[in-house]
């Protein structure tokens, strides 16, 4: 191959990871915030599906692209809301909680798809054009590999930074650990278990909301299952991310680069099997959560519902 | 003395039968439930909710085809709920039966696809490998929850991933049988389960699955293990303190689940699909969690559970065929019913105090 194919290549592997990782960090920050308050989110890819839905049904309504936002975030939101009353409001099991949730979004976007826009599957709605940042676009390599992707990939990236210092250097983030690690001593010291939990399941709902939009905006419609395991993939990443957004990111972005290899061989032809690839994040995990490859500790009170004596 | 014990041993199946009484009821409001927001759903999209529930039925019960497919529908579904079940007794949740389902279905596609065996011994061969297969990734997931500490749900849904990328790899790659479709070898007729109906899809398997569940129940409900089993569920500590080993819980709970889960996908392959195809579905995993939950975890109700919803899956082909309301619909409703189970002895426990007043049956059962 020649130098310049080779650089060609290099160039659209690294930016179709930056695409590729986009609802991935939006769901991998809602993921690494809940859990860091105490709540085990199964329900990220739920709340994907729902916001893709809710980015097209808003953009047919409105016919703007950013309202399609505001339609993704109510979707998602949606889906956080049933998952406060289930399982913040009442110290009910949160994995089977997120469970029906996820269950919900697929059988209630599918059969709301199939019903209101027919199988057909033409359905077409307005994207979101790639933002060319200035200068640092016309770069030679970096410029066409890293600036000039979709203005939500730039907010994903902003999104890790923000929630990095929200959980780190701000009151409410160590509270939010707080009720994380013990949220008894926590309620002891009057801090509100509930509310913050529930805020936080909300502010994941938005989030994952923006990660879905970021879907449907890309390929332009909806179709059923169209987020095919990136909640799970995510909830992957909070986890080798070891519960911190940075963590999180470099997980999103070493998952985005298999999948863009993947289909980088594809395309050359390769007849390598590319599912073991993509098989990587999913093994990686639980040999990451077995401990075989370094210890990760979850917040200790992840997955414990909390109710007051 | 003897009296006493007689006395001890009616209360305690009163209270039982109460219990159940108690669980039935909710079960029941579950469904209710689920049927009122599909309706609310219904309407506010446009649909006559009674039409749609009319040919749901009509799909599910009217005449003997839509039974007969409804059953098939149900007998994987039993299997794997039976799986999701035992998991949830022992307190190890297997939220990923789809994955050992998947694994399963690629071993029965094996064994009858490419041993060019006939007969029953393929028939059994395909059932036991398939369910060792199950075994085998929920056991995986099991071991590492008792020697490693790792959260089964997480690595039991990372499997389910896993299984069906393994299943994509072999069936466009090892294992992929001439001709367009992309599917493995086709398994001949005479390995095939066979049919209890004729013109029907309707097989063998469905004894199968009814007889797993007594046999579930013996082994939750008539044995050492059983017992152990549902000691650790209802509380690890004490069970450790009693000298049970919560470790060996973990692993063979999760393993017997896969087994069960395993023994769902070779019905599917062997039973009814007669190949792997790419697009082979594990959704059935998902299913389960609503049928066992719906069955309070219990066996017998978890068979009634599984045949209902059975139904409504069988039923949704003529729902979305004559009054256009998809499929997928009976997901939603499925996703209703179990967070309505889960949460009723919560937000009942709210306005119980209330209620005991006049009502004073199951108050304090459970």
């Amino acid at each position: 191959m020649s130098g310049q194919l080779v650089l060609a290549i290099a160039i659209s592997v690294a930016a179709s990871t930056l695409a590729l990782a986009t609802p991935l960090v939006f769901a991998a920050i809602a993921g690494t915030i809940t859990e860091r308050s105490g709540v085990l989110n199964i329900a990220l890819e739920g709340m994907l599906l729902a916001g893709a839905f809710g980015y097209v049904l808003g953009t047919l309504a409105t016919h703007h692209a950013l309202l399609g936002i505001v339609g993704a975030a109510i979707g998602a939101l949606v889906l956080a809301l049933a998952l406060v009353l289930l399982c913040v409001r009442m110290p009910v099991d949160q994995v089977i909680m997120g469970m029906a949730v996820n269950i919900a979004a697929a059988g209630g976007t599918a059969f709301l798809n199939r019903s209101l826009f027919g199988l057909g599957g033409n359905l077409t709605v307005a994207g979101i054009g790639n933002l060319h940042l200035p200068v640092l676009s016309d770069l030679p390599v970096v410029g066409p590999a890293l600036f000039r992707e979709s203005p939500l990939t730039y907010l994903a990236l902003l999104m890790v930074l923000l929630a990095w210092l929200f959980l780190r250097f701000t009151r409410a983030g160590l509270w939010l650990r707080a009720i994380g690690e013990s949220p008894k001593a926590a309620d002891a010291a009057g801090i509100s278990v509930l509310k913050i939990r529930a805020l936080a399941v909300l502010s994941s709902g938005c989030l994952c909301g923006l990660g879905g939009a970021y879907l449907a905006s890309q390929v332009q419609t909806f179709s059923d299952n169209m987020t095919a395991g990136a909640g799970f993939i995510a909830l992957a990443a909070v986890i080798l991310g070891r519960w911190e957004p940075p963590g999180a990111l470099l997980a999103c972005l070493v998952f985005a680069l298999f999948q863009s290899l993947q289909t980088a061989l594809q395309v050359a032809g390769a007849k390598a099997p590319y599912q073991f690839l993509l098989m990587i994040p999913y093994v990686l995990t639980i040999v990451v959560l077995a401990g075989f490859v370094g210890r990760t500790v979850a917040p200790a009170a992840d997955g414990k519902p909390y109710r007051r004596q | 003395m003897c009296a006493d014990m007689v006395r001890q041993a009616l209360v305690s199946r009163h209270l039982a039968l109460a219990g159940g009484l108690g669980k039935l009821v909710e079960s029941v409001g579950a469904v209710l439930l689920a049927f009122v927001v599909g309706a609310i759903l219904l309407i506010a999209i446009g649909k006559d909710p009674t039409e749609a529930y009319g040919a749901l039925i009509d799909g599910a019960v009217g005449g003997a085809g839509a039974l007969a497919y409804s059953l098939v529908v149900a007998t994987p579904l039993i299997l794997a709920s039976l799986a999701v079940a035992l998991s949830f007794r022992s307190g190890f949740f297997n939220i990923g039966a789809g994955g050992q389902v998947g694994v399963g279905a690629i071993a029965a596609a094996v064994v009858g696809g490419y041993l060019h065996l006939s007969g029953p011994l393929v028939m059994a061969l395909m059932l036991v490998l398939g369910g060792l297969a199950g075994a085998f990734w929920g056991g995986m997931a099991g071991l590492l929850r008792a020697y490693t500490g790792a959260s089964e749900v997480i690595t039991t849904l990372m499997l389910n991933y896993v299984a069906t990328l393994l299943i994509d790899y072999l069936v466009t790659g090892p294992l992929r049988a001439p001709g367009p479709a992309v599917q493995s070898a086709t398994i001949p007729p005479d390995a095939r389960f066979p049919i209890l109906l004729p013109d029907t899809q309707l097989n063998a398997t469905l004894l199968l699955a009814l007889a797993a569940v007594p046999a579930v129940w013996l082994l939750l409900w008539r044995t050492t293990y059983g017992f152990e089993l549902r000691m650790v569920g209802l509380n690890p500590e004490a069970a450790r303190a009693a000298g049970m080993s919560v470790r060996r819980v973990a692993s063979l709970s999760l393993a017997a689940s896969g087994f069960l889960a395993g023994l769902a996908g070779a019905v599917q392959v062997g039973g009814i699909l007669g190949s792997l195809p790419q697009d082979f579905s594990i959704q059935v995993g998902f299913d389960a969690i609503a049928a066992a939950l719906l069955g309070a975890n219990n066996p017998w109700g978890v068979l009634v559970a599984s045949l209902f919803l059975g139904g409504l899956n069988g039923g949704s082909a003529t729902m979305e065929a004559t009054v256009g309301v998809s499929g997928p619909f009976v997901q939603f409703l499925e996703a209703v019913v179990i967070a309505t189970v889960v949460a009723a002895p919560f937000a009942l426990g709210a306005i119980r105090p209330r209620l005991a007043g006049w009502v004073r049956v199951g108050g304090e059962v459970r």
